[in-house]
């Protein structure tokens, strides 16, 4: 079940990427080979794809403990006090992606409200955008609450 | 008496091991919350600074990195960078030196230079006898070389901030990092000569030009990103997204050192490797946000204004607090902290944000060498196998001399202006 999760994860966010990457490449060509053909929404799209890619991938960063931060002074504790700074760490985590999670969802909920589409010709409705926020902290409160639920339990890795 | 708190917090919570998006982002929900601000303007701000098209080109840079950190791109640089100077004495040196600087032109990426050039490099010299102090500082100083040549993820991100032209920055760092690197290399020739370190065997035409022709892929993406954006052919984004392509290409079709089934893996490690620096941003902008809006920086200026500080002692001073900063903090959140403090100031002193940035990157690139948190320690201990205090005592060297550079473009600014106001106009 989790190697299909992080399967998931990884090929969703590696298929996004790859879109984004192949639309910038074929803005740049048909500029200069069909430039009637030039869609507007390119670069708006490229944007949508990569923030998506960006906050899919949320969880995973911080299960392989990716996010940078200054260990220099933990690292000389105990590994009692260690434990503690951790969990420290997990639960402002979860308040903060919770707080801004829910501050997007709100803002979701708002340009739902509002029917907030994009200017280009495809008018692409931007809640649809803007739940990459709430999902990527949603996904990161998830993960924090998880990895407070293993160290409570002594099941940490 | 909100700031005196949150500086007090923000300063505990870092010690204590919190990620720096985590520390940034929960000041900013306090001072949104304390403030009586609506909720739903946080998460616009978070969605108003990811919507950006320049930003789209990190995580692009950080793919085609990491295509051509593990498609084989480094060892071909390496063979063809060995073929033009190997007769020379302590020859895997300057390899070193030449092949970072190859490979900086198309990582945009000081950790991924020297970690891919690093693996081939640190075997080849613990062989052929060259001390493991001298190989990591080396490779270590290297490394450094790729947030200065242009493409540079950190010249981008400050461009952002700063909403400066990213190509002028780009070209601004070409001639500082040619110096450094020639630097490093008269560093490495004097090493070399005094500890008498080995010369490479010759290599017959053939294997000369098997070399040259292998390493032409290679030199295809910065051609593509330089000649792209120079040109005005591609804007900073698109030559990133080609740029990705092209290292994918190359690394399946010419090197062969990554499968298709390698592909998706590859692009979403890129992509969480950027999502590290991307949530980073989102956080500093949105707390940098509040700091103005407080106040804050227009205090800075006054501050500033009531000092009667020149250009140049200004400069001096931001050098030693960024030096300081660099020490403790990753390389990208000092400039996602320390810029949207300053960028008034400079326009107030009349300095040209070009000459700041490559400033800032020289900073930067310092930072990563010095202890305790300088990455580039960390992945050259991992590479090497070796301790971090000889990894230190390696760098050290390369930093008395990059620190020279530091005085140096500081004091002359047109050796970072020179080259964007010829190729763009002067301002």
């Amino acid at each position: 079940m989790k190697t299909f999760f992080v399967g998931l994860e990884a090929g969703t966010t590696g298929l996004l990427a790859l879109a984004a990457a192949l639309l910038t490449v074929s803005e740049s060509i048909l500029r200069y080979v069909a430039p009637t053909k030039l869609p507007d929404w390119g670069a708006e799209v490229t944007v949508y794809l990569i923030g998506w890619a960006v906050m899919l991938s949320a969880s995973r960063m911080i299960r392989d403990k990716m996010h940078v931060s200054v260990e220099m002074l933990a690292e000389r504790l105990s590994e009692r006090v260690q434990v503690v700074l951790r969990l420290f760490t997990c639960l402002f985590g979860l308040v903060v992606a919770g707080c801004i999670g829910w501050a997007g969802w709100l803002m979701v909920d708002f340009a739902i409200m509002l029917g907030e589409r994009s200017d280009s010709s495809i008018r692409f409705p931007m809640w649809i955008y803007y739940s990459a926020i709430p999902v990527g902290f949603g996904l990161s409160a998830a993960t924090y609450l998880w990895q407070i639920i293993l160290i409570a339990t002594g099941r940490e890795g | 008496m909100l700031l005196t708190v949150v500086l007090i917090l923000f300063f505990i919570l870092l010690l204590v091991g919190v990620p720096i998006y985590l520390v940034l982002s929960g000041l900013a929900v306090l001072v949104w919350l304390v403030e009586g601000n609506p909720l739903v303007s946080l998460g616009q701000q978070y969605a108003n600074h990811l919507n950006s098209y320049t930003l789209v080109a990190v995580p692009l840079f950080v793919i085609a990195a990491t295509f051509m950190q593990r498609g084989g791109v480094a060892r071909a640089l390496i063979a063809m960078a060995s073929a033009w100077v190997g007769r020379t004495r302590g020859a895997l040196g300057i390899v070193c030196i030449l092949a970072t600087a190859v490979f900086a032109a198309i990582s945009g990426s000081s950790v991924a230079t020297a970690l891919a050039i690093g693996a081939v490099l640190i075997p080849a010299m613990k062989q052929r006898g060259y001390p493991i102090t001298f190989a990591t500082g080396t490779i270590g100083a290297g490394g450094t070389l790729g947030i200065l040549i242009p493409p540079s993820l950190a010249m981008l991100i400050y461009g952002i901030i700063v909403d400066e032209s990213v190509p002028r920055l780009f070209l601004a760092g070409v001639i500082p990092g040619l110096i450094q690197a020639a630097l490093l290399m008269a560093y490495v020739r004097y090493y070399a000569v005094r500890y008498d370190l080995p010369v490479e065997e010759p290599m017959d035409r053939q294997e000369f030009i098997t070399a040259n022709l292998n390493a032409l892929p290679a030199l295809l993406v910065p051609t593509i990103i330089l000649g792209g954006i120079y040109s005005g052919l591609v804007t900073i984004s698109e030559a990133a997204g080609l740029s990705a392509i092209v290292a994918m290409i190359v690394s399946l079709t010419f090197y062969r050192e990554i499968r298709l089934r390698d592909v998706l893996p590859i692009l979403a490690d890129g992509v969480r490797q950027t999502g590290v620096i991307i949530f980073i941003v989102l956080a500093a902008l949105t707390f940098a946000h509040w700091l103005t809006g407080a106040g804050v920086t227009r205090a800075l200026v006054n501050f500033i204004e009531r000092m009667d500080l020149t250009a140049l002692e200004f400069l001096i001073a931001a050098n030693v607090i960024m030096f300081i900063l660099g020490m403790f903090l990753e390389v990208i959140s000092v400039i996602l902290i320390f810029v949207p403090l300053i960028v008034p100031v400079l326009l107030k002193l009349d300095i040209d944000p070009i000459h700041f940035g490559v400033i800032l990157v020289v900073n930067m690139e310092i930072a990563l060498l010095t202890p305790p948190v300088g990455l580039n320690l960390f992945v050259l201990k991992s590479v090497a196998d070796t301790g971090i205090d000889k990894v230190i005592r390696g760098v050290t060297p390369y930093i008395g001399l990059m620190l020279v550079l530091l005085v140096f473009i500081t004091l002359v600014p047109s050796v970072s202006t020179w080259l964007p106001d010829l190729v763009f106009g002067a301002r």
